[in-house]
């Protein structure tokens, strides 16, 4: 225990030792886990605000005009038994001339002599399934029912959304990757700087009977602190940031951040996480 | 305590090797290393701290022998060996207590038991009013001395001492021998590598192994 806590104070007195190196690497940690922090919740956001489009994505499906009462209840017992379907409702022929009169003001017997308006059924899916696989797969099984007409849905906005989608996935997994390595290097780089500078005494330690595990301890304990340090400035920046665009800026932006304490855990534990990975890549090299 | 037994051990062209090494020390002898440069005298103190290990033959230091220790172990063997060096080897970044103190923490002791033992061993040499002075602040022959403690605080089975006068004035010089030859007038088997002959003289007691390119030329 005594040891342990002889390391810690070595780990902390390194850090110090270390000034402009520890310094440095302590900004890269914070601008790094900034942009990260930032980057995930922009990229949380505009997935919640692409999932709330999807949300309004549903599909219509015209029944025949000669389908029988019966087969339509039989395709909605369907319906209700697929894993897909979140929720839907049937229209029938005059629902739909009252849906007509109510979207566009005109009486459709008024307009034609006739109602042309087939019944249908509106059908939500349920989120995971809001996507062009699911649903291709989905409206391929339900044309094999005789009792369906035609079967519409807005597969543009599926593709565009999912297009955006992607890239949003694309862009923050790579950013988040890049300054993972560029982080992790200068960490890394940082503890090797220091061991190399502390060579002298890393052979004394050994000449007086120190273990490999005695002298590597301290170091780690720096880069873990490094870390710590940076994450912990990322984290009081983010919050800085969010509460100036709450508190502030509301009439120039219409956006509010939403941040959870888990959010800063993470971050915290994600930037020693760095710092532990970085100085065990510099001790392996050298120790 | 310590015995060679056809010890052979070669570097590169640089660095003196051995040969030949037959040897027995006491856990009470005061041993000089005498010869020139290159004789092999520090390459016999690495042999013993197993900085190195022999190509043929064994060392056997107490328990631990070079053809059976693995590597782990290797600290532990130095925990029980005091190491002296000409050029001190303190930690510049530590006060005089930190460097002996660090000795202890290596070996597990109590920071309470540390305490007391690094202030009764730096005022038993003299040091107590310099235990706050960084390695720096001090001079030749008070680093040497923050060295001995260092070497005495963990109480060592052997002393090694390699050219522990080098860089010192004759008067620290002599103070360094003498204080050695105390060491070892407590029972502790104290080994000096030196060039310097007239230092020893100043121990009439030691026993005197004489090398020259790498081979025992003379034991007395």
């Amino acid at each position: 225990m005594i040891v342990i806590w002889f390391l810690i104070k070595e780990g902390f007195k390194g850090l110090v030792r270390s000034k402009f190196a520890g310094a440095f690497t302590i900004l890269i940690v914070w601008i790094t886990l900034t942009i990260l922090g930032l980057g995930y919740i922009i990229g949380r956001d505009t997935i919640n605000a692409v999932n709330s489009l999807k949300a309004q994505f549903d599909i219509n499906i015209f029944i025949r005009e000669s389908a029988s009462q019966e087969k339509i209840q039989d395709f909605a017992d369907h319906l209700k038994s697929l894993e897909e379907v979140d929720d839907f409702n049937f229209i029938s022929k005059e629902k739909a001339a009252q849906k007509f009169q109510k979207e566009f003001g005109k009486d459709i017997y008024s307009v034609l002599d006739y109602n042309p308006l087939p019944p249908s059924f509106n059908l939500q899916l349920k989120p995971i399934y809001r996507n062009l696989a699911s649903v291709e797969s989905i409206t391929s099984d339900l044309s094999e029912f005789s009792v369906i007409d035609e079967i519409k849905y807005k597969k543009n906005f599926l593709i565009m959304l999912e297009k955006y989608q992607r890239i949003i996935l694309y862009i923050i997994t790579g950013a988040f990757l890049l300054l993972c390595f560029i982080s992790i290097i200068l960490i890394s780089n940082t503890i090797k700087m220091a061991i190399f500078s502390r060579r002298k005494t890393i052979s004394t330690l050994k000449l007086i009977g120190a273990t490999n595990n005695f002298i590597r301890a301290p170091f780690i304990i720096e880069g873990v602190l490094q870390g710590f340090l940076g994450a912990s400035l990322a984290s009081g920046m983010i919050y800085g940031l969010a509460y100036l665009l709450n508190n502030h800026l509301q009439s120039v932006v219409q956006y509010t951040v939403n941040l959870y304490l888990p959010i800063f855990i993470v971050i915290v534990g994600f930037g020693s996480l760095m710092g532990l990975l970085g100085s065990i890549r510099a001790i392996r090299k050298f120790l | 305590m310590i015995n060679f037994q056809n010890v052979a051990c070669t570097f590169g062209s640089q660095d003196a090797g051995v040969k030949n090494i037959n040897l027995n020390i006491g856990e009470d002898d005061f041993v000089f290393l005498v010869g020139p440069n290159g004789a092999g005298k520090s390459t016999l103190l690495r042999l013993i701290y197993m900085d190195c290990l022999p190509d043929d033959g064994t060392v056997q230091i107490k328990n631990y022998r070079s053809d059976k220790i693995r590597e782990k172990d290797i600290p532990k063997l130095r925990r029980q060996i005091g190491m002296i060096f000409q050029d001190f080897k303190l930690l510049d970044d530590r006060n005089v207590y930190q460097n002996v103190a660090i000795s202890l923490y290596i070996s597990h002791h109590k920071t309470r038991k540390i305490k007391n033992e690094v202030h009764e061993k730096l005022n038993q040499l003299n040091l107590g009013h310099r235990v706050h002075y960084k390695p720096d602040n001090l001079s030749g022959g008070e680093k040497q001395m923050v060295a001995i403690a260092r070497a005495l605080i963990k109480d060592p089975i052997v002393i090694l001492a390699d050219e522990p006068t080098g860089d010192l004035d004759p008067r620290a010089s002599i103070e360094v021998i003498d204080q050695l030859h105390k060491i070892n007038q407590e029972n502790k088997a104290v080994i000096v590598a030196t060039h310097d002959y007239n230092l020893v003289k100043r121990v009439p007691d030691a026993r005197i192994i004489s090398l020259k390119d790498g081979e025992i030329t003379s034991m007395i």
